[in-house]
């Protein structure tokens, strides 16, 4: 009987040291080294409290651009892939058939490695041999091959798209979910009373799901705001900083400047807008 | 679900329907059938859709020691090296993980105790937790512990990130087996531990392969990490290796097409027939949460 007492914390515990140690741990210590002077390697530099919060928020040039940048970047990604995610939704909630086998297929981007998405993209938005610019020239939209990754007009614009490709359909699958959990009835007696499809989806579906569009946004939130890798891996941030958003910064500042000082104060920053965000979604949603 | 009288409705969503087919499934395609074209019908302003004459040279040349070797200068081909170094992390942080997930599933389902809650909780919160906040402190720990450009640091970070989300998911799993199986068991005179294992798990499969498939599918692709802890070329996995081929003056798009449909099989493979129970899993966290 003692040892049941002591038996769910003994199966814990290992997954409980390792999370620790390396989430746990790293997240307050990214904090102290935000106030340590930047240094490469092991060693701690001196302690120089906010002075690299000063530098990035009052003297750094390209801070406040990328944070701009980011919240394009955000905004846009929330924004389409929330529409997408709704009105893909909408359409595989319809009673068509091989609804199932299509629901499968369209969670593939989801689940392909970013590398390989980056890849996929760059290879269609190639301006002299991707498809896509062939397309558009054989409908005679274009004269001029257009540049996407590489022009300061579109790269942002494109990323977005490819970013939301890649995620739309785990909004799709999710929202799909929150509008199965509708009960029927609802609907039914929402026809008896001569609703229309608009009226019904106003002021139905859409309440109904608000809990679930909210998750939804959320996660597309905190995933877009923290995306590294796709944006590396497509534009490395540019055409000149264009695209460059506070994770891609905090690389460059980190592992290609040694600056690991400041790097950390700009994500403790990120860090903290992130915290607060979150509490301000939780309050609205309890209040 | 609503039903679908007019006929021109039904027209206009299965045009729809046509329409997002193609935008999420065409770019797949895309890179398949590009993947065996040669070289002449790569490098053309004007595409077709099938390869005309379709060739595997570019998987050959992936695969041959001669360009592997040949092709150093060029920020060196060991595509070999690759798949085998993600075979090896992938496989170590998916048995790793899946382990701990399931013992840590099991106690938050069947023990109420002290906490229980809150880690229950916390291991969704976790899961959203992005990598990109903690590379600098996971790098200085990492280089503290002197693992810097081993297998052995990636499989660390990986079962980190993983276990959380494993824990959460085997935890509701295990919620929705009745108890009464392994009180069953106890009263045969088994122990808990002995129930867990003989009764428990087997009836846990699908959830356990679920966890284990999302192991394997994150750390196979992870690019951030991969590339900030390993700098020999030889030691990297396939996510930075792969972007090596990306280099900004010259891009060999035959050996790179080929490589991204070999990367992107396995993941496909195995993750479709488990993604139900996946989304499944994170549906219900979204209602919970």
């Amino acid at each position: 009987m003692r040892l049941d007492k002591y038996l769910p914390y003994a199966l814990l515990l290992p997954s409980l040291i390792w999370i620790i140690m390396i989430i746990g741990y790293p997240l307050i210590y990214n904090i102290w080294l935000s106030f340590h002077k930047s240094t490469y390697g092991i060693e701690l530099g001196p302690f120089i409290g906010f002075d690299n919060y000063i530098k990035i928020f009052l003297t750094d040039d390209v801070f406040w651009g990328d944070f701009i940048n980011t919240v394009i970047w955000t905004v846009g990604n929330l924004f389409f892939q929330t529409v997408i995610g709704l009105g893909g939704a909408l359409l595989l909630n319809q009673a068509i058939r091989g609804r199932e086998w299509i629901r499968g297929l369209v969670i593939l981007p989801w689940v392909i490695p970013t590398v390989v998405v980056s890849l996929v993209w760059r290879w269609i938005l190639e301006p002299d041999l991707g498809i896509l610019n062939n397309i558009l020239h054989y409908l005679k939209l274009i004269t001029q091959p257009l540049v996407y990754l590489g022009s300061p007009s579109l790269a942002m614009l494109s990323i977005i798209m490819i970013n939301t490709w890649r995620f739309s359909p785990f909004a799709i699958v999710l929202i799909l979910a929150g509008m199965q959990t509708i009960p029927r009835d609802v609907y039914e007696s929402a026809k008896i009373d001569g609703a229309s499809p608009v009226a019904t989806f106003r002021y139905i579906t859409f309440p109904l799901l608000s809990p679930i569009l909210t998750f939804v946004g959320f996660i597309a939130f905190v995933w877009a705001f923290n995306m590294f890798d796709l944006i590396w891996l497509t534009t490395e941030g540019g055409p000149g900083n264009i695209t460059e958003t506070l994770p891609v910064l905090v690389f460059r500042r980190a592992f290609k400047e040694y600056r690991m000082g400041q790097a950390a104060a700009i994500t403790t920053f990120m860090f903290l807008f992130l915290l607060a965000f979150s509490f301000l979604l939780i309050k609205r949603r309890r209040g | 679900m609503m039903k679908i009288t007019n006929l021109r409705a039904k027209i206009i969503i299965i045009i729809s329907l046509a329409v997002l087919l193609v935008f999420y499934l065409f770019p797949i395609y895309w890179i398949f059938a590009s993947s065996f074209k040669p070289i002449e019908e790569i490098m053309t302003a004007n595409p077709r859709l099938f390869p005309a004459k379709p060739t595997l040279k570019h998987y050959g040349d992936l695969f041959n020691p001669e360009a592997i070797y040949g092709g150093w200068e060029r920020g060196g081909k060991f595509f070999l090296f690759f798949v085998n170094n993600s075979l090896f992390v992938s496989i170590f942080t998916t048995l790793i993980s899946t382990l701990l997930a399931s013992l840590g599933g099991y106690a938050l389902s069947r023990f109420k105790f002290k906490g229980s809650e809150i880690i229950s909780r916390s291991m969704l919160l976790i899961y959203l937790m992005p990598g990109a906040l903690l590379m600098i402190p996971i790098y200085e720990i990492i280089a503290r512990l002197n693992l810097l450009d081993t297998h052995v640091s990636l499989i660390i970070v990986y079962v980190a990130f993983i276990t959380p989300f494993g824990i959460w998911l085997l935890r509701s799993f295990f919620d929705a087996i009745p108890i009464e199986l392994e009180e069953a068991a106890l009263v045969d005179g088994a122990s808990k531990l002995k129930a867990f294992s003989n009764v428990l798990l087997p009836l846990a499969r699908p959830g356990i392969l679920t966890v284990a498939v999302y192991a394997f599918v994150v750390s196979w692709g992870e690019y951030l990490f991969a590339s900030i802890l390993i700098f020999s070329d030889f030691k990297k996995t396939i996510a930075p290796g792969l972007a090596m081929y990306m280099g900004y003056q010259y891009i060999e798009w035959g050996s790179l097409l080929a490589g991204s449909v070999i990367v992107m099989i396995p993941v496909i493979i195995l993750f479709i027939p488990l993604a139900k129970h996946f989304l499944r899993e994170l549906m219900t966290g979204a209602i919970k949460f």
